[in-house]
């Protein structure tokens, strides 16, 4: 599913209310067309609604600490025994989702700060595979990244897809949103205008709803 | 599951004795077998035996320490510590004066100290806006004007019955109780900082608040549990001060925030958040204590002693800057 609409249209807050990071003014979460309550960030990661926030450097990531850190951040009580953490094991898997998405690193002891825009991104797509998930939300994902990287995401998020996970894609860039959606929901002034499926959405279609009229 | 070009990323930690005798606390051993030689040559009377019999007033300030190192690590500052040892000691010794059994005592002063760590908790996690160490600086002001009122215009209140002070005050041998729970609640903190998922979480609080609460690590619930625990350590603070001095004034407690957030910086603990370690700390914390008892048996003045750890702190805290400087200018210079 594409989220779409011009900046400011709110579409971050949409994401983050639900998310549990912003309390919403009104409105309810379902999931699997069961209601769920969510109040804080750990609520929505234990329904499996997991966020990829938008600023990867302030929101996303711990710069200055080692990728394999950042990757088992959100994870780590759940291989911790007793409150202790499981640092081996905790080496192994961030090994591993760091290979999967095959990040530019030499060792997960590198900070986080030294890697380019595209592969900090990819660590924070890892940091989200590693946790049991039902829904992805990805907000702005390809902001600022390289070409390559640009296409390593996609499929990354085409391979999510076919192993039936739901993915929300929240993106500006036309083409993208066209290109990645089943189904294009657009938004302008905090309010939903639109909704297009893949086959009926041009950009035409789409700019118009996004416009204030 | 390599990726699909096959590349790998090694997981295999380095390890070095090098490096870790080179690390903060490596050179801190160093500097403190440097403290103990230079305090045995300048003063006689610096034997084990006597270290000991000085050292409880001083041991005081490291129970404050060990919370404090969380709060800097947090990137926070509490600076009401000393105040709240300041009442809990005043209320230990009404307490105790009332005739009450010494366990109501041992009570009323932790309690005393858990309130005033929680009513900075509450206020710093209700309203996340406020800075703490303002916060916390009119908590200072607050909870010694109380214990001020307490004191009434005397400004000291004197114990009546020493019986149960004396007993925590007393020694085994000659290390004194207070030491050992000092070791106890100094590896108690030191492995929760250093190997449980709360002591991550506090250092990833520090490194980057926004990312950690997205990574969805309760941060208000952690700083309230923190700021509880500091008022916690400076009831246990307060209460054996009174073991020290038999009696409470308007002075009590006076500085120890600052101590105790000196100990913790030239342990190696950043202020600005998310670096350092407790056990820099602990080293730099005896490294000052040590320096204080062997200065003070040579009869030197109080206010110098004051300065000339004043003058090691701020080596202390600009030595790494310095380094990376050289550092920096040799990689320029190889460049060229």
């Amino acid at each position: 599913m594409g989220l779409t609409g011009l900046v400011g249209a709110g579409r971050t807050e949409v994401m983050e209310s639900i998310c549990g990071i912003t309390k919403p003014d009104a409105g309810k979460v379902y999931l699997e067309g069961q209601e769920v309550t969510i109040h804080k960030p750990i609520d929505a990661m234990k329904q499996g609604i997991i966020l990829l926030p938008e600023n990867r450097q302030t929101q996303g990531l711990i710069l200055s600490w080692g990728l394999g850190r950042n990757v088992t951040l959100p994870t780590m009580g759940k291989y911790a025994k007793n409150g202790f953490n499981d640092e081996k094991k905790e080496r192994e898997i961030s090994k591993e989702l760091l290979e999967e998405v095959d990040t530019k690193a030499v060792t997960i002891f590198d900070p986080a700060s030294s890697l380019s825009g595209g592969n900090q991104q990819k660590v924070v797509v890892a940091k989200a595979l590693g946790q049991e998930m039902k829904v992805v939300i990805m907000d702005e994902p390809t902001k600022g990244v390289d070409v390559g990287a640009k296409a390593e995401i996609y499929s990354i998020m085409g391979d999510l897809a076919k192993k039936g996970y739901g993915i929300i894609l929240i993106s500006s860039e036309m083409p993208e949103i066209l290109g990645m959606s089943d189904r294009i929901i657009v938004m302008c002034g905090g309010k939903v205008t639109g909704e297009l499926s893949r086959e009926e959405a041009t950009q035409e279609k789409i700019l118009e709803l996004a416009m204030e009229k | 599951m390599a990726g699909k070009s096959g590349r790998t990323i090694s997981n295999v930690p380095e390890k070095s004795w090098r490096k870790t005798l080179l690390s903060w606390e490596g050179i801190l051993v160093i500097v403190f077998i440097a403290v103990c030689i230079f305090c045995m040559t300048i003063s006689p009377y610096f034997t084990v035996a006597n270290v000991f019999r000085e050292m409880p007033k001083y041991l005081t300030e490291i129970f404050l320490m060990l919370p404090m190192a969380y709060i800097l690590i947090l990137g926070e500052i509490d600076i009401s510590v000393g105040s709240t040892v300041c009442l809990a000691a005043t209320m230990a010794c009404m307490a105790s004066n009332a005739q009450t059994p010494f366990v109501v005592t041992i009570i009323v002063s932790l309690l005393v100290g858990t309130l005033c760590g929680l009513v900075n908790g509450l206020i710093l996690t209700n309203f996340t806006e406020l800075p703490p160490m303002i916060v916390t600086l009119s908590t200072q002001i607050i909870y010694r004007g109380i214990a001020e009122i307490a004191l009434g215009s005397g400004g000291s209140v004197v114990l009546s019955d020493t019986a149960g002070f004396k007993a925590i005050g007393q020694k085994l041998g000659i290390i004194p109780y207070i030491f050992f729970l000092v070791v106890i609640l100094a590896v108690i903190f030191t492995v929760i900082l250093a190997k449980t998922t709360f002591g991550r979480s506090v250092y990833a609080i520090g490194s980057n608040r926004l990312a950690a609460y997205y990574a969805g690590i309760p941060v208000q619930k952690y700083r309230l549990i923190i700021y509880t625990i500091t008022g916690l350590m400076a009831g246990l603070a307060g209460l054996f001060m009174v073991s020290v001095t038999y009696g409470a004034n308007t002075t009590t407690g006076d500085g120890f925030e600052m101590d105790a957030i000196a100990m913790a910086v030239f342990g190696g603990i950043s202020s600005t958040g998310g670096k350092g370690s407790l056990i820099g700390g602990i080293i730099s914390g005896f490294v000052i204590i040590f320096l204080r008892i062997g200065l003070g048996q040579i009869n030197m003045n109080s206010q110098l002693i004051l300065l000339i750890i004043g003058v090691l702190l701020i080596l202390a805290v600009m030595l790494p800057n310095i380094m990376s400087r050289i550092q920096a200018k040799r990689k320029t210079a190889s460049v060229k």
